[in-house]
């Protein structure tokens, strides 16, 4: 494989699996979310390196907010 | 609707609108919008990747350390297809990783800043809360409380003192409690309870006529001076008798 692609992949990975984490996190400690299945979310954030991450974000931007989820 | 309401969707937005001016050029390209075909759209990305910081930093205001790194992050995603597949410029990607990391450190040291001053926040109201906690305890007190300072000074008295002696925070103790200009000879502690750090008790007569057990130790203020923290008991009816 050329190298060019393998370090596409780490850096692709690196950015990916960490956003999935916290992302992961958010959903398990989340009560509500965006379509009330949590299944499907854990789906897209994991098979959709990145972009699935983004698009979780979109639809939860409360985890910018945490002082308001306090309230 | 609230302004509260739309809070969470700034930051999607934000991010939405750097994304789109990030890849405006291909996005006119695809579009063939070619009256916004500007050269500023194709130049080298370095400038446009600084719209990222915005985001970063106001992920970092509003959600920490968390919300810096997750931004940080997203943007990186956002870059990676243009350093991968469409810069022309050398080394697309090393540029991106430079700018990705210091865009990181400051969303970090932005949430950090933001952490500290929460913190000192919430600190400050505690010590509020606390201290009007003691006050509330020594103004209730049946005794007098006087604080005095090696050069004889009042540093804080007491409500039940104020109003036995009048105000007279400020005041050297001997001018307030006898009307002299000179420290009491004989009743005088203060060396002994400052100095030797003795925790001393007596008994003493002043002019209104009353007559007052006082127990003195030396008392530590808040900047570091060692002082005398005195109580008075009224035992005037006790020696009457």
């Amino acid at each position: 494989m050329n190298p060019e692609w393998v370090i596409r992949i780490i850096l692709f990975g690196i950015a990916h699996w960490i956003l999935a984490g916290f992302l992961l996190n958010d959903l398990a400690s989340r009560q509500k979310v965006f379509g009330r299945r949590k299944a499907p979310w854990v789906i897209v954030v994991i098979i959709i390196p990145c972009f699935g991450s983004i698009l979780y974000l979109l639809f939860h931007p409360q985890i910018f907010h945490p002082d308001d989820n306090q309230k | 609707m609230s302004k509260a309401a739309f809070k969470p969707f700034i930051l999607p937005l934000l991010l939405l609108i750097c994304a789109l001016f990030y890849y405006f050029g291909e996005l006119v390209d695809w579009a063939t919008w070619n009256a916004l075909r500007k050269n500023f759209f194709y130049g080298v990305h370095d400038i446009h990747r600084l719209l990222f910081l915005i985001p970063i930093i106001y992920a970092a205001y509003t959600a920490r350390v968390k919300g810096a790194i997750i931004m940080t992050l997203v943007s990186l995603a956002i870059f990676l297809p243009r350093a991968f597949f469409v810069s022309p410029y050398p080394d697309p990607l090393l540029r991106m990783i430079i700018f990705t990391l210091g865009a990181g450190v400051i969303g970090y040291l932005v949430a950090r800043i933001r952490n500290e001053g929460e913190k000192s926040r919430q600190l400050e109201v505690m010590i509020t809360i606390e201290r009007d906690k003691l006050r509330k305890i020594v103004g209730g007190m049946a005794d007098g409380i006087i604080i005095t300072g090696q050069d004889y000074r009042i540093r804080f008295m007491n409500s039940k003192m104020v109003d036995a002696f009048g105000e007279g925070t400020g005041l050297p103790c001997y001018k307030l409690l006898r009307d002299i200009d000179a420290p009491c000879q004989q009743e005088c502690h203060i060396p002994d309870v400052i100095h030797d750090k003795h925790i001393r008790k007596w008994e003493c007569s002043f002019p209104s006529g009353k007559t007052y057990e006082i127990l003195a130790a030396p008392y530590v203020d808040s900047d570091e001076t060692v002082c005398q923290i005195s109580i008075f008991r009224d035992i005037t009816k006790r020696k009457n008798n």
